[in-house]
């Protein structure tokens, strides 16, 4: 499982960083306010980039406290790689994400499933992956919905404060591949599979459900490993070796249990007090731990976190058509008909896709398993508009597309 | 948004009009009695148990098994046990075997499971032998 998802990095910064916001003022400069933003179906870098500087201009207005956003825009198979890596960007080698990868390929290829639109990552700047399957009105919604909303939500929600550090994750996922891949070389990577397959096993239970324990600094790591030994230099005296020995004490001693209270987190008792794992398997498990404690927040706002960005993609864009009519209905309705079946004859291998929109979810898998055949041969990162569809049958599409899938990540 | 989970969410916010609108009803499934019953349905006075329940639903808590670290024998034969407690009698799914595996290769001794019984007591569920001890001749 390679992480190639970098296909065409497009940064951009939120409302509010003036730094490294070329790409977005270029096209923003060269479009006189006021004037429409980009129509049509095919998505372009520019085209991408005016939308987002728009959405981020209304998300402003609105007062949505966001981190800043990077757009990167992946192919069907870089989505795929992407789900069997819970979503995540960087992910250390394990053989049942190659395995989820392929049972997503083989039911995506027989039109079985229809991928998401984005994925985003709770990181800091927040990462949006976009399909390149995407309309240009899908993308802006999607962008709406993924590189604002959820965006907004990992920020301020206090499950996602409380347990996970968006500014380090990535750097952590990335010491957690080296190190793995360090174990791999050195202890054969069946020893480290056995380790990694136990920890996933018991990745539910190796979760702190109520406490996070404060942040150790390097110093005060130190300081407390001085305090302890100079409490034991302090406890040597020869003259308790000379004590006689009270044998009732030794046995309440040996009724102690131990742990003294029972311990909730499986996977930390074991890093902890496993009497024969060595200290690199003990790093390995901590660090499964690290990672699933970092979804746990996830998992318990799936409802809410979706709820929220659609709310706030749907907000965006109406506010836009109120605001700018002409230009703006375009990012929220359909794309008209005429346009697709123009472009249904111009490359003359869809017939049927007017007819998509009766039935839009069921539709939407089977396009896309065609669309993905049609790709490779046009070689440009256009997209027929078989998902102009409107938002509402794209979040139906999602919610199944999410029901099936791991339940970890944020899609859309 | 900032300070609710999905649980916390539904329990405060779920409406009437859109229970209603969904037509939500509860199916209470209890294995001591031969049927099911529809417990509360999208009325005046199934509102509260609707919501209550669906909220419930989203809770991790009542979703995934309540397995603590119970004791280790520590001047016996290090063994690891844990306790299983039971919410609304539900029992283990059938992959706890497979877990306990995976558990004993982690602690490298002995580990078990105990269901926590109504009185406080302990019953052994499932046990994984691993023993370390080395014979005389090698």
């Amino acid at each position: 499982m390679s992480a190639k998802k970098t296909a065409s990095p497009l940064s951009t910064e939120g409302p509010g960083h003036a730094a490294g916001a070329t790409l977005r003022e270029r096209p923003a400069a060269a479009r006189a306010r006021g004037a429409p933003l980009p129509a049509g179906s095919e998505w372009s870098v520019e085209a991408i980039a005016a939308y987002d500087e728009a959405i981020g201009r209304v998300a402003a207005d609105y007062g949505l406290d966001c981190y800043r956003h990077e757009i990167e825009i992946i192919s069907a198979e870089q989505m795929m790689d992407a789900y069997a890596s819970i979503g995540m960007p960087v992910y250390y080698n394990h053989w049942s994400f190659g395995k989820h990868f392929l049972a997503t390929e083989n039911r995506y290829k027989r039109g079985q499933m229809g991928l998401a639109y984005e994925i985003v990552i709770n990181s800091d700047p927040c990462i949006a992956y976009l399909m390149d399957e995407n309309t240009l009105p899908m993308q802006a919604l999607v962008i709406a919905h993924a590189a604002y909303g959820h965006n907004s939500f990992f920020k301020g929600n206090h499950l996602f404060k409380q347990w996970t550090s968006a500014d380090a994750i990535i750097d952590y996922l990335v010491f957690a591949r080296h190190y793995i891949a360090e174990c791999e070389e050195r202890h054969g990577v069946e020893a480290v599979e056995r380790i990694l397959d136990a920890c996933h096993a018991l990745l539910n239970v190796g979760v702190d459900r109520y406490k996070r324990s404060p942040h150790l600094s390097l110093e005060k790591e130190t300081l407390r490993q001085k305090e302890r030994e100079a409490y034991l230099q302090a406890q040597v005296n020869d003259l308790w070796r000379t004590l006689p020995p009270h044998l009732e004490r030794a046995a309440e001693h040996a009724e102690q249990r131990f742990p003294p209270e029972p311990e909730e987190n499986l996977l930390y008792f074991i890093e902890k007090n496993a009497p024969l794992l060595e200290p690199w398997q003990r790093e390995v498990v901590r660090i499964a731990r690290k990672i699933g404690q970092y979804f746990y927040p996830q998992r318990q706002t799936q409802v809410m976190n979706e709820g929220w960005a659609c709310f706030w993609h749907y907000t965006r864009c109406t506010t836009r058509a109120r605001c700018r009519t002409a230009s703006c209905s375009n990012s929220c309705s359909r794309t008209p008909t005429s346009s697709i079946s123009r472009r249904t004859t111009a490359r003359g291998i869809r017939g049927s896709t007017p007819t998509r929109s009766a039935s839009p979810c069921g539709a939407t898998c089977g396009a896309s398993a065609r669309r993905r055949t049609t790709r490779t041969a046009r070689g440009s990162p256009t997209s027929p508009a078989a998902t102009g569809a409107k938002p509402s049958t794209s979040r139906c599409a999602t919610s199944r597309t999410r029901a099936s899938s791991r339940n970890t990540s944020r899609r859309a | 948004m900032r300070n609710f989970k999905d649980e916390s969410f539904v329990a405060q916010y779920l409406s009437p009009r859109l229970m209603r609108e969904f037509r939500l009803f509860t199916v209470l499934d209890d294995d001591t009695r031969s049927t099911l019953e529809i417990e509360a349905i999208h009325d005046e006075s199934g509102y509260h148990a609707l919501r209550r329940q669906l909220s419930e639903q989203y809770d991790l808590g009542s979703r995934e098994p309540n397995l603590q670290v119970w004791n280790v024998d520590l001047r016996g034969d290090r063994s690891l046990t844990l306790r299983h407690f039971p919410h609304r009698r539900r029992p283990l799914g059938q992959s706890h075997l497979a877990v306990l595996e995976h558990l004993a290769c982690l602690w490298g001794f002995t580990v078990r499971i105990e269901e926590q019984m109504s009185d406080g007591t302990g019953q052994l569920i499932a046990e994984r032998k691993c023993e370390k001890r080395r014979r005389a001749n090698e």
